[in-house]
């Protein structure tokens, strides 16, 4: 089968896949009106078909036509109106959906083609969402077959989103695509068009997409030259940075995004009710709930007049019926709620229905303002049929409203756990007054009004959120959602993770104790210590003399491990590859990790204004992390970075502790004032006037010249992370000065947090510290550690310290707490993991069910110890091969189970065959 | 009457996974059970390419196909073709144990065999399985002797032909003599074609040479065969068809490029395996090496002429029928290692064109009973004529010497005890004299005495070891101190039996009873250990005397 074929059979495949998960098609009439499917499809078709010419005698045609939205308003105006797509089945639906129209045409194309269209009988040639969402070789495909089937008279228009390349990886194949203009231009070029026209005429689409930095283009096109092959095309739209990053899940299906921009449309224009009913249409007939409407809702919302019929305010039986149930079993939601004082209702009402009460919160109705009954009940049905919710032992639905659907998940059979976060006690407490809901309050698991941890349940736990939760409640929802989607992705993730440490320098321990965390995480971690190339690499100066030759050996050099890391990596897969700062990490060997879909991160523990590299680099991660904030994020996300985070460095508590030394130890490792440290010149110039004291500085790059030369240790020999945490246990002070390689002193506006701050802290040990911006928020300065902010200050200090051990001890002691509690890398790894699995869960899960490990456990299913040894072995991080299933079977120990037995067997066989050409004797003797 | 291990079997798996000689080195086997055993069910289980193969094989009536292949390209696969390959396992010993054999054998001393037997589950069995921990289980005497015997060190003393050997751990003691094949009416029919079409302008014997060996240093020099092949067309009139499998094509091409002659072709990769039956009973006579045409030879009844080079070791595998001529090279590092591949084959130039040219024709003449020393120089290579002694197993008779070399006695000695000790046969007892004599130092059993000696300590540490079995105040260190002596015991036999490599096959039974001891009732393990020191006493004594008696 050809490429394009297969690809064709793919989008089928995930066509029909979302035919059947796109559980409700529209109605033809809602409440009087057209459906808004034709109503915004005549909206858009007006708009796709502005300028050009139309009539009786006319063809238009419309790749991807899907259900047919925009169908209708075409035979409006043409003659003859053809829609392709690829399935029959949606062709089929979009038949039922149309009725019969003499005028209008359904053609399936399974081929990438428009093979049934004859050559050069079209008029007009228009595609609204399918070809922006479509891989870059079907685009290629149907651009050259558009261009066959066009009248040298006719006019091809797209709409296509222009902005930076976005090409988002995933499990499918069908998803927004935004290109960069002049490659589209290019593509329609050789494609055999003329490019006339781009314009932002078209609607643009409720903001979804310009938060990506992409907007939606009208292209028009006319046929000029002839179109050159499928490939050609495809290259010149291809990414030029593959795999640019954006959330997957961020952009929903364009049909819905297309209402809900009609529903912006006729709240601008003051039609409130028919706004209403469109966004009430998407909420109910869209799969993805978690389209971001807020705008087009406050819009809409602030036109509408609140009828009020119940006082949320009043007191009720009803309410302390309900209030003594919540006291009994959630004391905490009724504390929140009892507490309420009068002015916190404003925002809260309920109106009457013929279903019941529905309650309102700032303007937007938590239940269906007509139906909240019904409403609730379908919305739980739908939210069941998705197999993880379904299937869930803890449900956690954000959103009480009044509480209908609740009832409606208590109602459905399952011994599923029900959980309930509102986040207003306002509304509660509105619902609570309105309707007894006794019963669901005795059935519920939980309910409170503060985040919910979920740590606390017991068992895994899918959120349900309410649409107008995620509207009204964005920040508190969302970071739930990110909680539980890092929570899920560390015990469901098992990516292959490789940290990958630089060749030389101080980030090279910070390397290690990532990997250390990352395996106490359970991760599936390996570290790829690169120090030991440091030798050659520096051994490469004195082979190559010239400035530009020891250039050109450094880079083959580093070009030379990246190929034989690639290499490594084809052996042994990775799906996330951490680099510390100065790792050896190309931008070559980046694009090329990117385009195997390898998640890219970089840990940039280094002042971003003292080293720029990130300048050139950053465009190649999905995700940096700073020990900086503010301008360094800024900075790094405008260089391209995909995501920016804050993550300072840490301690880690298997070796910075507290240590008992000898007094020998004491005696060598120990001194007043200590400090460990390359001699950078605001150190020299500041502990110059330190020299008085029993002082001794450790580390490299300092003078010779006095008073260095007996303050210095050791020969200024640098000193391993095991010698500085006994230099820091045998010292009363140590000093803790910030680097500056301009400045004297202090400096004055520093703000990243050093890791010696953590490191001493964790030991126990009692530091000084010069003053940073970000220090405060690490950790409380005079009680777990002592700043100073200048030279004086520092000289106070010390005289202030060095007689008051007790003193000392106190502020070690709740550094070392505070250090441990909040500051050591498995909290830093749990949050690095937390921001890469919320935001490329899908992309990891999926590279995961396609990994080789995840097939032979699904594979597996009928063989329930195989299944489990694959599990086993894939959590030691071994690779998919039957030496990994057998590797802890050992022979003459114990009885071997039958699956142990036929593995073993497995493993005899290929043994066996791989010795070919033994003769039946060589065999024996073997 | 032989000494049976299970008398009466009813439902037979013969597992024999990969290669067509061994196939038909179990059909004596095969036959025999059928016969000893009357309504006998037999299944064979072979490599599926074989399966086809089994249909011209007689007294077989099911065979079963493996498809190691499919195994093998699933596992390349990884990933989830480990799960195909697994649930080809699966099916398989389902499938096996369906049938719900009595008996098993297996044939083959591959550890995954051995595996997949004990996951069949068959009670019964007289060859290679495993136990539930996943060690080799070698129960039956005779296999254990197999195994003894093809140990590298100890192949140069054994004399007994590997068919008897494994007729005997199947407790067959009649058999027809012979390797069995039935050749069908087509075959011959495909031959006589291919003969027909031959431009043969000789009239005389139709002579089968099979050139290519499964390895290089087994594989006789094309140029010797031209020169051979010459003569026999030459001074004898004869017509040559040369066989082999396709591969074969570039030995064998150059043989009758280098021939020359209408007299020479080739039939190589132009017969099937039941075609290649057919023509070898059409000729007069095979000239091979230790190969499967030489034995499929031997099964359609076609004496053959077969040289033994490098690894080849005729008493073990030569051809198992009365009256076929082997040649075996008579060189220091003869029979070598068939692991290591060997740069200078000088084994082959003890055997030349000349010698095997007029071997071949002196056994179209008729059956040879000797072969004169300025023919075949018995320093270099000696001649052998194949046989049956009086118990019915197969043995050589050198034809060029009246002396035995270095290791005949000892192959003489051990024919004697095992076929005494194991198969229970009645040996002529040797001249109390000569059993005297075990007390004088004979160069051939030195380390006899220390290994019997050994033995009797064992079972005077298996009487104390009973004792503190048996006496609950026995402390624990007495009882680990005896059975670390055991412990120290063993190791020292077997150190004996690497020291005087003659005698090397004595500890190395003596290991493999130790190594296969049934059950975990420490007295009935003590139990068994004794007789396994008893026998190795007794076999220590009765060797000496056979030896001595040679």
């Amino acid at each position: 089968m050809s490429s394009l074929l297969k690809l064709a059979e793919q989008m089928r495949h995930e066509v029909d896949r979302e035919l059947g998960s796109t559980v409700q098609l529209p109605d033809n009439n809602v409440a009087g009106h057209e459906s808004p499917v034709w109503q915004s499809g005549e909206r858009d078709f007006l708009a796709v078909s502005s300028g050009v010419p139309a009539g009786d005698n006319r063809t238009a045609v419309e790749i991807g036509c899907r259900y047919g939205r925009m169908l209708r308003a075409a035979a409006r105006r043409f003659g003859r109106v053809v829609g392709v797509d690829l399935s029959e089945r949606v062709a089929n639906r979009a038949r039922d959906m149309i009725g019969s129209d003499a005028r209008v045409e359904l053609l399936v194309s399974g081929d990438l083609t428009l093979a049934p269209i004859s050559d050069s009988s079209a008029d007009f040639v228009w595609s609204f969402s399918a070809l922006s969402t479509m891989p870059p070789l079907a685009v290629a495909s149907l651009l050259r077959e558009a261009r066959r089937i066009l009248k040298p008279t006719g006019t091809m228009r797209l709409r296509m989103f222009f902005g930076r390349d976005i090409a988002l990886s995933g499990a499918t194949v069908m998803f927004p695509r935004a290109y960069r203009r002049e490659s589209f231009e290019r593509a329609a070029s050789l494609a055999g068009f003329q490019v006339l026209e781009v314009s932002g005429a078209l609607p643009a689409v409720a903001g979804a997409l310009a938060a990506h930095g992409v907007e939606a283009m009208a292209v028009t096109l006319h046929p000029s030259t002839p179109a050159a092959s499928v490939e050609m095309i495809a290259e010149a739209l291809m990414p030029t940075t593959a795999h640019a990053s954006a959330g997957s899940a961020a952009i929903p299906d364009m049909e819905s995004l297309a209402t809900i921009d009609f529903a912006a449309a006729l709240a601008e224009e003051g039609e409130r009710e028919r706004a209403q009913q469109v966004l009430h249409y998407v909420e109910t007939c869209c799969r993805v709930a978690t389209i971001d409407i807020r705008d087009i809702l406050e819009r809409v919302v602030a036109r509408s007049a609140p009828k009020i019929a119940v006082d949320a305010r009043g007191a009720s039986p009803v309410l302390e019926a309900n209030m003594r149930v919540l006291r009994e079993r959630f004391p905490e939601a009724h504390r929140a709620v009892a507490a309420l004082g009068d002015g916190e209702h404003s925002s809260v009402h309920v109106t009457d229905t013929a279903q019941g009460p529905a309650v309102w919160r700032e303007g937007a109705c938590l239940d269906h303002a007509e139906k909240p009954r019904q409403a609730a009940a379908v919305w739980v049905s739908r939210a069941l049929q998705e197999k993880r919710v379904g299937d869930a032992p803890n449900l956690l639905v954000a959103g009480f409203g009044g509480g209908y659907h609740l009832e409606e998940l208590l109602a459905t059979p399952g011994d599923r756990k029900l959980w309930c976060y509102e986040p207003s006690a306002v509304a509660l407490r509105a619902a609570l007054a309105s309707r007894d809901l006794v019963a669901c309050l005795s059935s519920l698991a939980g309910l409170s009004t503060e985040a919910p941890d979920f740590g606390r349940i017991a068992g895994s736990v899918e959120l349900l959120v309410r649409p107008q939760n995620a509207l009204l409640d964005s920040g508190v929802v969302q970071p739930l959602r990110a909680q539980l989607v890092s929570r899920r992705g560390l015990s469901l993730l098992h990516p292959r993770i490789a940290v990958l440490g630089p060749l030389q320098g101080g980030t090279i321990p910070t390397g290690y104790y990532t990997q250390a965390a990352l395996q106490r995480f359970g991760q599936h971690s390996r570290g790829i210590d690169m120090s030991g190339f440091n030798k050659g690499y520096e051994l490469l100066d004195d082979l190559a003399r010239s400035e530009r030759g020891r250039a050109v050996a450094r880079n083959s050099y580093v070009e030379m491990l990246t190929t034989t890391m690639l290499q490594n990596f084809d052996e042994k897969p990775i799906d996330v590859l951490i680099c510390m700062a100065q790792a050896p990490a190309s931008a070559k060997f980046l694009e090329e990790m990117r385009r195997r879909g390898v998640v890219t991160v970089l840990w940039f523990v280094e002042d971003y204004l003292r080293f720029s590299y990130w300048r050139d680099m950053a465009r190649h991660y999905d995700f940096v992390f700073t020990i900086q904030r503010d301008g360094c994020l800024e900075a790094i996300k405008a260089a391209g970075a995909g995501e920016v985070h804050y993550l300072p460095t840490a301690c880690d508590p298997f070796l910075h502790r507290p240590l008992e030394l000898s007094a020998e130890d004491r005696a060598l490792w120990g001194s007043q004032l200590s400090f460990v440290g390359a001699g950078y010149h605001n150190r020299q110039q500041m502990f110059a006037s330190l020299a008085h004291y029993p002082f001794k500085i450790w580390g490299s790059e300092w003078p010779t010249c006095k008073p260095f030369d007996t303050l210095v240790q050791q020969n200024a020999r640098r000193i391993s992370p095991e010698e500085y945490v006994k230099i820091f246990n045998a010292s009363d002070i140590n000093l803790n000065l910030h680097s500056s390689a301009e400045r004297d002193g202090v400096e004055p506006n520093g703000d990243f947090v050093n890791p010696r701050t953590f490191e001493l802290a964790a030991c126990g040990a009692f530091q000084l510290v010069d003053e940073r911006t970000l220090l405060g928020e690490c950790f409380e300065a005079g009680k777990e550690v002592v700043t100073f902010s200048s030279l004086p200050d520092l000289r106070d200090k010390i005289e202030h310290y060095k007689s008051r051990p007790e003193e000392r001890a106190v502020i070690a002691a709740a550094g070392r707490a505070r250090a441990l509690r909040d500051h050591s890398y498995d909290r830093r790894i749990e949050q690095m993991l937390g921001v890469i699995y919320g935001s490329k869960f899908q992309h990891l899960a999926a590279r995961e069910s396609e990994s080789p490990w995840s097939k032979m456990i699904e594979h597996s299913s009928g063989h329930e110890e195989l299944r489990a040894r694959c599990e086993k072995a894939r959590a030691r991080g071994e690779q998919p091969t039957l030496d990994a299933l057998v590797s802890d079977v050992v022979t003459g120990d114990g009885k071997l189970s039958e699956t142990e037995q036929k593995l073993m067997f497995l493993f005899h066989v290929k043994k066996h065959t791989l010795r070919p050409g033994l003769s039946k004797k060589e065999e024996r003797q073997g | 009457m032989m000494k049976k291990r299970y008398p009466h079997k009813k439902k037979v798996l013969l597992v024999n996974i990969t290669r067509l000689g061994d196939m038909l080195q179990a059909t004596p086997t095969i036959a025999g059970l059928k016969e000893e055993n009357p309504g006998c069910h037999i299944t064979v289980l072979v490599e599926k390419q074989f399966v086809d193969v089994c249909h011209v094989i007689p007294n077989i009536d099911e065979v079963i196909g493996i498809d190691l292949a499919f195994v093998c390209r699933s596992l390349d696969r990884e990933g989830d073709g480990i799960v195909d390959a697994y649930e080809y396992v699966d099916e398989l010993v389902r499938r096996l144990r369906e049938e719900k054999f009595d008996y098993c054998l297996n044939m083959s001393s591959s550890a995954y065999t051995a595996l997949l037997l004990n996951l069949v589950g068959i009670e019964r069995n007289g060859g290679w399985t495993s136990d539930e921990q996943g060690y080799r289980v070698i129960e039956s005497q005779w296999a254990q002797l197999f195994a003894t015997s093809v140990f590298h060190q100890n192949r140069q003393y054994n004399s007994l032909n590997l068919v008897d050997v494994f007729r005997c751990s199947a407790d067959v003691e009649s058999h027809p003599r012979k390797l069995l094949i039935n050749v069908e009416p087509e075959s011959e029919a495909h031959c006589e074609a291919l003969l027909g079409a031959a431009q043969f302008t000789n009239t005389g014997p139709l002579i089968a040479v099979q050139a290519g060996a499964s390895q290089a240093k087994r594989q006789w020099s094309p140029a010797r065969f031209v020169e051979m092949i010459k003569i026999l067309v030459r001074d004898h009139n004869a017509r040559v068809v040369l066989t082999g499998a396709p591969k074969e094509a570039v030995i064998v091409d150059p043989i009758v490029a280098g021939c020359a002659s209408p007299n020479v072709i080739s039939v190589v990769g132009r017969t099937s395996v039941p075609q290649l039956a057919a023509m070898l009973r059409k000729a007069d006579i095979l000239i091979t090496g230790d190969t499967g045409p030489m034995h499929m030879a031997v099964a359609v009844g076609t004496p053959v002429v077969s040289m033994f080079l490098a690894s080849a070791y005729g008493f073990e595998t030569g051809p198992y029928s009365e009256g076929n001529l082997v040649l075996q090279p008579v060189i220091g590092c003869g029979p070598c290692n068939p692991n290591k591949a060997c740069g200078r084959p000088d084994c082959h130039d003890t055997v030349s064109p000349q010698l095997v040219a007029h071997l071949v024709a002196a056994r179209l003449a008729g059956d040879v009973r000797e072969v004169s020393p300025a023919v075949a120089d018995p320093r270099l290579v000696v001649v052998y004529r194949s046989t049956f002694d009086e118990h019915g197993f197969c043995d050589l008779v050198p034809l060029n010497t009246a002396q035995p070399d270095a290791m005949t006695r000892h192959r003489r000695a051990y024919r004697k005890l095992w076929l005494e000790d194991l198969g229970g046969f009645s040996i002529p007892q040797p001249k109390p004299a000569a059993a005297g004599r075990l007390a004088v130092v004979d160069e051939g059993l030195r380390g006899l005495d220390e290994i019997a000696a050994c033995a009797k300590a064992g079972q005077d540490l298996i009487g104390r070891l009973e004792v503190c079995i048996r006496d609950t105040s026995i402390t624990a260190a007495e009882l680990g101190e005896v059975s670390q002596r055991l412990t120290d015991l063993d190791s020292k036999i077997e150190a004996l039996g690497f020291q005087y490599g003659p005698l090397e096959s004595l500890s190395r039974m003596f290991i493999f009873a130790k190594e296969n001891l049934k059950g975990t009732d420490p007295l009935s393990l003590a139990s068994q250990m004794n007789r396994a020191y008893q026998d190795l006493e007794r076999r220590c004594v009765r060797f000496g005397s056979y030896y001595l008696g040679e």
